[in-house]
């Protein structure tokens, strides 16, 4: 029963740290419809950064930020730079991101080297706390912490502000949104700026969960794949569960099917792409 | 003569000479270069078609060349057999991969088949039991026919150039004939073609069956090729430098892709001598494609030739689509 209990909470904190990863993504893919692929990238960029400034600042907080920061930026210089320049071009756009995700997991290579890089937490925050039903690390308790809080500030966000109600109007229909004087290109740069932001963030808190390593761009941008096409592109609420799904497959087909973990975690994706191609939160277009 | 047939006379001698006059190691990068012209030419079919970019192209080619190391290696299946199963495996996964992604638009595809490749990638690379995991599956060898070692770098480029050249020639009937003009009517504008009584959903699945295919004829040199089939060729680096190479070579037109990939093996050679930065290569290489010839390097000759001489028919077929 153990065991159980312990795979729960695992596929709890994947679900958390996939959500932080999706969030931002489904939310400027849905405004957009410009699929970020370096989103992996950015990922590992925060990561190794994030690691680097907790190893020489010994501060957690200060690494947090710096990762989210240094995708943040890597994050507005493409839009600005490259992804302006084909505007429009639905396809182009991708490839283009495609490209960008390729250069900086290969130039991360290049300085961080291919070893695998882990977060050096300090011992209070690895230390476990009692849940009730069994002991687990603090650190992973307050990652699912994180990710509801996030979940309840996006989702109020969202709902309560006008720029909420920007963002929601610019998903529903982009066109309608730019008529009635929404300066969409402003409001994307802003939400692509948060979700790169979000891929940094969870690439220094993910390093807790899984190490950084070669090719784990690529794995991350799958799982944010699986995630948001699950719940539908452009649904929070789609992330959001998608990540659950996905957290707990992910966790319970690693600790009972270990030979087909990989493949089950597309499973749910590729049963929802037959009966429910929109997602389980998405709109038919 | 018209130039097209200059062209293909030209394109044929070059094939025919290369043998001839270079070592054995230019021959085994044309080999190379022959299998992922046919991957290339896979991706392209359905990109400079119907504008459906696939990620999982190379996919297909290795559920072939996993076909061939798993019944071939471990199963000792006599030759001619397993290559005809690993052609029916290819074809049963592009059947199905089809059905799952033939309704989807150009972004959706692109993911999709991404995912998909990397589901079958992971269970290649999880599957040790059968796959042999990271370490794969060495020892396919192709047979001997009478004393002709096919295995032979020579030998094997007269079988993969043949094979690969009348491939290209039967696209080039394919883009020529009423089904290749009805994906581009799809690509262009698909409810007129819907509204015209045209299946377009059969369409798109026909064709991406048959990218699929060749695909798979790919993915049987591959692994006879480099004698060892593992999870690596299924990966997404694969399908993002076949991608780069059909995008720098001009996915529309015909040969755009098979000298997409000339170029980019030429390019690797000569930079692999100052350094191994090769992703960092295939990202560039793809970025400055996508932002300053998004058309390719085929059809800017195709353009500068127009401007010198009349315009005439040629191997090429553009489009007037605004995609890359």
């Amino acid at each position: 029963m153990n065991t159980f209990y312990f795979l729960t909470l695992n596929g709890l904190t994947m679900a958390a740290l996939l959500f932080i990863m999706a969030s931002g993504l489904t939310l400027a893919f849905g405004l957009m419809r410009v699929v970020n692929l370096a989103h992996g990238a950015f990922y590992l960029l925060g990561g190794y950064f994030g690691v680097q400034v907790i190893r020489e600042t010994g501060s957690l907080t200060l690494g947090i930020l710096a990762g989210g920061g240094i995708a943040l930026v890597g994050g507005l210089l493409m839009e600005r730079f490259l992804l302006q320049r084909v505007r429009g071009m639905d396809l182009s756009e991708a490839l283009l991101t495609i490209a960008v995700g390729l250069i900086i997991a290969d130039a991360l290579l290049v300085v961080y080297g291919g070893q695998p890089v882990s977060l050096p937490l300090p011992p209070e925050l690895r230390a476990p706390v009692d849940l009730g039903v069994m002991m687990y690390p603090y650190f992973r308790v307050l990652i699912m912490g994180f990710a509801v809080l996030l979940g309840i500030a996006l989702w109020l966000v969202m709902t309560y502000t006008r720029i909420g109600a920007a963002i929601r109007a610019g998903v529903d229909d982009r066109e309608t949104a730019m008529s009635q004087g929404i300066n969409v290109p402003l409001l994307f740069g802003g939400v692509f700026a948060v979700a790169s932001f979000l891929a940094g963030v969870a690439g220094v808190v993910g390093t807790s969960y899984m190490s950084l390593t070669q090719g784990l761009d690529v794995r991350v941008l799958m799982l944010s794949l699986v995630v948001i096409i699950i719940g539908g592109m452009g649904s929070l609420k789609g992330a959001a569960v998608g990540a659950l799904i996905t957290g707990m497959v992910s966790s319970f087909a690693t600790g009972y099917l270990p030979q087909f973990a990989l493949f089950f975690l597309f499973l749910p994706m590729t049963l929802i792409l037959v009966f429910r191609p929109q997602g389980l939160f998405g709109r038919t277009a | 003569m018209k130039r097209e047939h200059l062209l293909i006379l030209f394109i044929v001698a070059a094939l025919v000479a290369w043998p001839l006059v270079m070592g054995n190691y230019a021959v085994s990068q044309a080999n190379r270069a022959m299998i992922y012209a046919l991957a290339a030419l896979s991706f392209s079919l359905l990109a400079g078609r119907l504008g459906w970019f696939s990620l999982c192209q190379t996919t297909f080619a290795g559920i072939s060349g996993y076909t061939i190391a798993i019944l071939g290696v471990r199963f000792g299946l006599p030759f001619p057999v397993v290559v005809l199963l690993a052609l029916l495996f290819t074809t049963l996964s592009a059947f199905i991969f089809g059905l799952l992604t033939v309704r989807s638009r150009k972004v959706s595809f692109l993911m999709l088949t991404l995912a998909l490749g990397q589901m079958v990638w992971a269970l290649s690379f999880q599957w040790v039991d059968v796959t042999g995991g990271y370490n794969g599956i060495a020892g396919g060898r192709m047979p001997v026919y009478g004393g002709v070692d096919l295995n032979d770098t020579r030998v094997f480029y007269v079988l993969v150039t043949t094979v690969t050249v009348a491939i290209f020639l039967a696209v080039w009937r394919l883009y020529g004939s009423p089904f290749g003009l009805l994906l581009l009517g799809i690509q262009e504008n698909e409810q007129r073609m819907r509204a015209l009584g045209h299946p377009v959903y059969l369409a798109r699945f026909t064709a991406f069956v048959l990218a699929g295919a060749i695909a798979g004829v790919a993915g049987v040199f591959l692994v006879y090729d480099m004698g060892i089939m593992s999870p690596s060729p299924l990966g997404l680096g694969h399908a993002v430098w076949v991608l780069t190479a059909a995008v720098l070579g001009g996915y529309r037109s015909l040969l755009g892709p098979a000298i997409g990939v000339a170029v980019l093996i030429a390019l690797e050679t000569l930079v692999s001598q100052y350094t191994d930065r090769h992703m960092m290569v295939i990202g560039l290489v793809l970025l400055l494609s996508i932002l300053l010839m998004p058309r390719g390097l085929a059809e800017m000759f195709e353009q500068h030739f127009k401007r010198k001489s009349k315009p005439q028919a040629s191997v090429t077929t553009t489009t007037r689509g605004e995609e890359p």
